[in-house]
């Protein structure tokens, strides 16, 4: 998919000003928050399986080519194929060209994240046939041609309203009398609406929240039950996940599971959990004929082999966002490209470059909230520091950052310089500011006192503060 | 994509600094890194039935309980009268269901795949977790997925003796079985559901609106 990440300032500013998106937001962090940490509550070794889930992941990462084909050989031996992607092109084409063989005209789609990434929806719409979102909040923005705005909740940042909105425009032909409706009329109408997408559609796809290497299966998780009607239905199954979605064998899967749910949505377990291992058996009364699953990599061998490779240990929960202030305060569509909040800050830059998002690492006050909720303990302040640095190293920042940084470190590095200086510039503005108590303006600090004073220093380093009171202490 | 499969392997084992041809014991390594140890679960003080129920009622699932398979018929006619949902039944063929009476002005069919137009679908769950109220379908000829997603009201029955307490032991249990794992092994817990408007939990989303759940012993 098309990056807008360059855009992150512009949309932020505009999404501060949009009184629809902050009253979905407000709702949306309560929700999610207070779900989390109840469920957490109930478990009170929460803490000792994140570290499973920590240690599961990166071993399996370490071991990461012995798994992919382990994983390939069972998809096979259970009657599957396998197909490899190094990049979103290939991973389209593949698509585009079994639901060709199909002969498809119509394709259903449970959610997928991997799907946005390679924009699965634009191509096969270009190859003439018919791609239906049935998650009930991508089948929204669908409808609102909008990309997702929330890892697990895409429609996160629409009202009721709005709903409402664009069922009466696209079910209903504009039909005024259709005004705000109530949540169980929408959720019936999508249903009806949906149902008969499912009982025609030629070709599923879906993405996979875990790839069981033990069994050749893939792990669905959903709570509608789209995810099970997608692939039960048409003639083809196309399961599509990146290459750092495997896990060793069944029993890891469920720790994971036990983490995912409690970070998302804070469920025990999603109403549905299913493992799909292979095409239709010969006695089986329902099932596709064929079973594709597609590997993507599109970067993440890149990412296993550098400073970043932590990262591929992410389980798609999105309780990173949930947490994220700046998150809470722009929304998803901010962040311009699939996956927002603090994971999307790291990732975006990987996948896209660093040079067209340059301001995803620096949205964000490195509070570290994200790392304190992550099931799998990313260290996501840690990397977005990295990136920062990265960004200097290449010349990305602002020249005035730049010189400001390592002049900053010129003196960072001179303890008694530091001090000196420190001392003579506090001492300085305490006199400056005696009378007033506080600038309204300073050279070089614009942006700060733009929107607040700065209180007048009170004439003392906090170090020689501290001596001095050691001093009188020590009489 | 022969290339690419090469190609993405070549990547991942130069990231991982290593050759084709190293030898590696991921299984050893794996019960060094964590898997020797036990896995930190969800514990619970009372019986694992009550657990289970408790559970499987906080995820919307309504249940009742009989002595004998033979009653199964008897306890969905009354769930069928009591929430006025008609007098029409779709059944898996599954050997424990096929001798059951049913009341002569009941329509009951036995279906290898769910009649989208019927209203409520019955089958037999393999399997039921107690940690998380879960039913676990196995797909095939007896328990065709379509009646356990594609009907309005779902109606799963379980021999107690299958419930386990958590859902490492369904694996244990499933994994000795010929044809494991089966196309898809359905874990359950209650009734369809979205958030996705204003985060308002509402049942019914694309699959069931209702799972009631008949435990047998």
């Amino acid at each position: 998919m098309r990056s807008d990440a360059h855009e992150f300032k512009t949309r932020a500013r505009d999404a501060l000003r949009d009184p629809q998106l902050r009253e979905a937001l407000g709702r949306a962090r309560d929700g999610f928050v207070g779900k989390r940490q109840k469920s957490i509550d109930r478990f009170p070794d929460f803490d000792a399986l994140r570290e499973r889930g920590r240690r599961i992941k990166n071993h399996t990462l370490a071991h990461l080519d012995v798994y992919l084909e382990r994983f390939e050989r069972q998809v096979v031996a259970a009657g599957g194929t396998v197909h490899w992607a190094l990049d979103e092109d290939q991973a389209r084409q593949t698509v585009v060209s079994i639901c060709r063989q199909a002969g498809a005209c119509r394709v259903t789609k449970a959610k997928t994240m991997v799907g946005e990434e390679v924009g699965i929806n634009a191509a096969i719409e270009a190859a003439g046939m018919e791609a239906i979102e049935t998650d009930l909040g991508e089948y929204i923005i669908q409808l609102a041609k909008e990309p997702p705005s929330h890892i697990i909740a895409p429609a996160v940042h629409k009202t009721r309203q709005q709903i409402s909105d664009l069922f009466r425009d696209h079910h209903h032909g504009g039909d005024a009398a259709r005004a705000l409706r109530e949540v169980p009329e929408l959720v019936d109408e999508a249903r009806a609406v949906l149902r008969q997408k499912f009982l025609s559609a030629d070709v599923g796809i879906t993405g996979a929240n875990f790839l069981v290497a033990e069994t050749g299966s893939i792990v669905l998780v959903t709570n509608e039950g789209n995810a099970d009607l997608t692939h039960t239905l048409p003639r083809v199954h196309i399961a599509i996940a990146g290459i750092e979605k495997l896990v060793p064998d069944l029993d890891d899967a469920t720790d994971l599971l036990r983490l995912l749910g409690r970070s998302a949505t804070g469920q025990d377990l999603s109403a549905y959990t299913t493992l799909v291992t292979g095409p239709r058996r010969s006695d089986d009364p329902d099932g596709p004929e064929q079973f594709h699953v597609v590997l993507l990599d599109n970067g993440r061998s890149r990412m296993l082999g550098n400073r970043f490779r932590d990262m591929l240990r992410c389980i798609r929960c999105g309780a990173c966002m949930n947490h994220c202030p700046v998150y809470a305060a722009v929304g998803g569509h901010a962040y311009g490209w699939v996956y927002p909040g603090p994971m999307g800050s790291v990732l975006t830059p990987l996948f896209v470059g660093l040079e067209r998002t340059r301001d995803l690492p620096n949205a964000c006050t490195l509070n570290g909230r994200c790392l304190s909720v992550c099931p799998v303990k990313i260290p996501l302040p840690d990397l977005l520091r990295e990136l920062r640095g990265e960004q200097n190293a290449q010349r990305l920042t602002p020249a005035t950052t730049r010189y400001g940084l390592r002049l900053w470190g010129m003196f960072a590095r001179r303890p008694r310089l530091y001090h000196g200086v420190a001392r003579a510039l506090v001492g300085l503005l305490g006199l400056l500011g005696r009378r007033r108590g506080r600038f309204r303006r300073l050279p070089l600090a614009g942006a700060w006192t733009s929107v607040r004073d700065l209180p007048a220093p009170q004439g003392q380093t906090f170090q020689s503060a501290w001596r001095a009171y050691q001093r009188r202490n020590e009489r | 994509m022969n290339h690419a499969r090469e190609e993405i392997l070549r990547r991942v084992r130069r990231a991982l600094k290593r050759d084709a041809d190293s030898v590696v014991d991921p299984d050893t390594a794996r019960d060094t890194a964590y898997a020797s140890e036990r896995a930190p679960r969800p514990t619970w003080d009372e019986k694992r039935l009550q657990r289970f129920t408790e559970r499987f009622e906080a995820a919307a699932g309504t249940w009742c309980r009989v002595s004998g398979p033979g009653d199964i018929s008897g306890a969905a006619v009354d769930f069928l009268h009591g929430a006025g949902l008609g007098q029409k039944l779709q059944l898996a063929a599954h050997p424990m269901l096929d001798t059951l009476r049913w009341p002569d002005q009941f329509k009951v069919a036995c279906v290898q795949r769910a009649d989208p137009g019927l209203s409520v679908g019955l089958s037999i769950a393999e399997a039921a977790i107690a940690e998380t109220g879960t039913l676990v379908f196995w797909s095939g000829p007896r328990a065709p997925a379509t009646l356990a997603f594609l009907s309005e009201v779902h109606i799963a029955v379980l021999p107690l003796e299958w419930l386990v307490d958590h859902m490492e032991d369904v694996w244990t249990l499933l994994r000795k079985r010929d044809g494991f794992p089966p196309r898809a092994l359905n874990l359950v817990t209650g009734p369809s559901r979205t958030a996705d408007v204003e985060q308002t939990m509402q049942l019914g989303a694309h699959g069931p609106r209702r799972l009631h759940l008949i435990l047998v012993g």
